[in-house]
């Protein structure tokens, strides 16, 4: 077990955070059961009053979420000291991987999670028969377990670490490969090239649909986006371009920003360059709004209330074109200045 | 404008059901003013609170300019609230802690105005009123008169639409009801849709008014 000032404060903000996610997940599934929006009983307008503390209460969560994420990795950066063989983050994360990689992740998921939850309530707030109410209630028992599966996993990592040796990146990433391997981790530009293709193909898709909202006035030119299977292919689209940008990261990217040309590891990169932690930062929120766009306007009561909200869609996609945008600028930049 | 449909408010305390409204029906054009008659326990607050949007209905339907505001979530009828409606209080319901302009300008707090705007706007109302000397005094040093010609005050700061009063002539002396009633038979001037309860029949706003509803035991006879 190993406990310092940092660890304690991430355990401290996550037992809240596991109160927090395990009180709304309870509540939103009572609520849920209960709700009718047409009754006139005193127990709904009870039940509106609990929906009201838990959007105060989902609210607190976002931020406590937001604040953990740093919380998370200085307290895996402090351990650096006390993991043999240890360097870096990748040291660290490989006493428990891959269960600490999951960790990680859902240290990013989760507040993607909490904001597309609070941006659905925005959305349901802005019109009287809140529309997306049951979707949003029923969407906080799945997010409750996803948090106690990430509490389980964060203190069997602070509090059942082995005392061994472990390999960090150095001796992970930097060592020559072969074959397809090589292709996919050596220092290629395939990735680089490919990250921008998708990432301009993103944008492109952005700025063709705030210019063909903007235009259309008929619903029904609107239904293909609206549907199940653009939502599909839209999110996949948006994880094919997350894993690549990751393999570009760790390729190429890397490699010119720290430097070190045969140094690969993308959490030495966001613990020494800021404004590839900036820029990752604002591509992730970018991606993570578009996802969230599509998950909206696939909905089937979205499209009931389409004319009441489509101004607020349109704000939404052009803080995801923002947000990607922002990021991309700031990596070429870097980047053209290190070729 | 305003259109009510049938309805039925029931009040529960433990096992006691309390019918305060039973089936009733009413309608109101703009700038109509309107008098609630009746016995007290009649259901007259009762039907002036669920117009004025604090209370809601149990069965039956309310309209508002053409919506349906009966199952509005909170948020949506505090924002009608405050954007449509101003209400006087039978007992003025003033915050005895803050100043006369104070109390005035609450309704313009969520609105996120600055001090001053809301001062410069509580004055113009107060000097209206005649209150303008009593501008920074506590609203517990007021006079009973002088209280509800602020609780009025208050209600028009935000220049509401429809003005409901309960009993405002009930709690104050002989000479301020003139006072109040000539203040009732400017907002009526102005176009303003008024409606108010009283006990029972008050001279000083009889030749004001457009339509009498007689209540008792919750019903519009």
């Amino acid at each position: 077990m190993i406990l310092n000032s940092y660890i304690i404060t991430y355990l401290v903000c996550s037992s809240l955070s596991l109160f927090i996610g395990l009180a709304v997940a309870f509540n939103g599934f009572r609520i849920w059961r209960k709700w009718d929006i047409t009754s006139h009983a005193d127990a709904q307008y009870r039940l509106e009053k609990e929906v009201y503390l838990i959007i105060t209460i989902v609210s607190l969560g976002f931020f406590l979420r937001i604040l953990m994420v740093p919380l998370w990795f200085w307290s895996l950066y402090s351990m650096i000291i006390s993991i043999p063989g240890a360097m870096c983050l990748v040291g660290v994360h490989n006493v428990n991987a891959p269960y600490s990689y999951v960790a990680s992740a859902l240290k990013l998921i989760l507040p993607a999670l909490y904001a597309y939850w609070l941006i659905l309530n925005l959305l349901d707030r802005k019109v009287a028969t809140q529309p997306f109410m049951k979707q949003k209630l029923m969407f906080l028992p799945p997010l409750g377990i996803l948090i106690v599966i990430e509490t389980i996993l964060d203190i069997s990592f602070f509090f059942s670490t082995p005392p061994r040796q472990v390999s960090c990146c150095t001796s992970l990433f930097d060592i020559p490969r072969e074959g397809v391997v090589q292709i996919v981790t050596e220092a290629t530009w395939i990735w680089v090239v490919l990250f921008y293709v998708l990432a301009f193909f993103v944008v492109g898709e952005i700025i063709y649909f705030l210019f063909f909202q903007k235009r259309s006035t008929s619903p029904g030119k609107e239904r293909w986006f609206g549907n199940k299977s653009a939502m599909f292919m839209q999110t996949l689209v948006i994880i094919v371009l997350f894993v690549v940008y990751i393999l570009a990261l760790h390729t190429k990217i890397s490699p010119l920003f720290l430097g070190l040309p045969f140094h690969h590891c993308i959490f030495c990169l966001g613990q020494e360059v800021w404004d590839a932690l900036l820029s990752f930062s604002m591509i992730f929120i970018g991606l993570c709004l578009f996802v969230v766009y599509f998950w909206v306007i696939s909905s089937s009561k979205y499209r009931e209330v389409n004319p009441l909200l489509s101004e607020k869609m349109v704000r939404l996609l052009k803080w995801s074109g923002c947000m990607l945008a922002g990021g991309l600028i700031i990596m070429s930049i870097h980047l053209l200045l290190v070729i | 404008m305003i259109k009510i449909e049938n309805v039925t408010k029931n009040y529960e305390s433990g096992k006691v059901r309390i019918n305060a409204l039973d089936n009733v029906s009413v309608e109101i054009e703009r700038g109509e003013f309107v008098v609630l008659n009746g016995p007290s326990g009649s259901g007259k607050t009762t039907l002036l609170n669920i117009i004025g949007l604090l209370t809601r209905v149990t069965s039956g339907r309310l309209w508002m300019e053409n919506q349906e505001v009966s199952h509005y979530p909170d948020h949506f009828l505090s924002a009608l609230r405050r954007e449509k409606t101003g209400f006087i209080f039978q007992q003025f319901n003033l915050l005895p802690g803050y100043t006369t302009w104070e109390n005035v300008s609450l309704p313009l707090l969520p609105m996120g105005m600055s001090e001053k705007t809301r001062r410069t706007m509580a004055m113009k109302l107060l000097e209206e009123l005649n209150l303008e000397t009593r501008a920074d005094f506590m609203a517990n040093e007021l006079s009973g008169g002088e209280q509800q010609r602020v609780a009025i005050a208050r209600a028009l700061i935000n220049d509401p639409e429809i003005i409901l009063a309960d009993e405002p002539l009930s709690n104050i002396d002989t000479g301020h009801v003139t006072i109040v009633a000539d203040i009732l038979a400017e907002l009526k001037r102005r176009g303003k849709t008024i409606i108010t309860s009283f006990h029972h029949s008050q001279a000083q706003v009889d030749k004001l008014v457009d339509k009498t509803f007689r209540f008792d035991s919750g019903r519009v006879l």
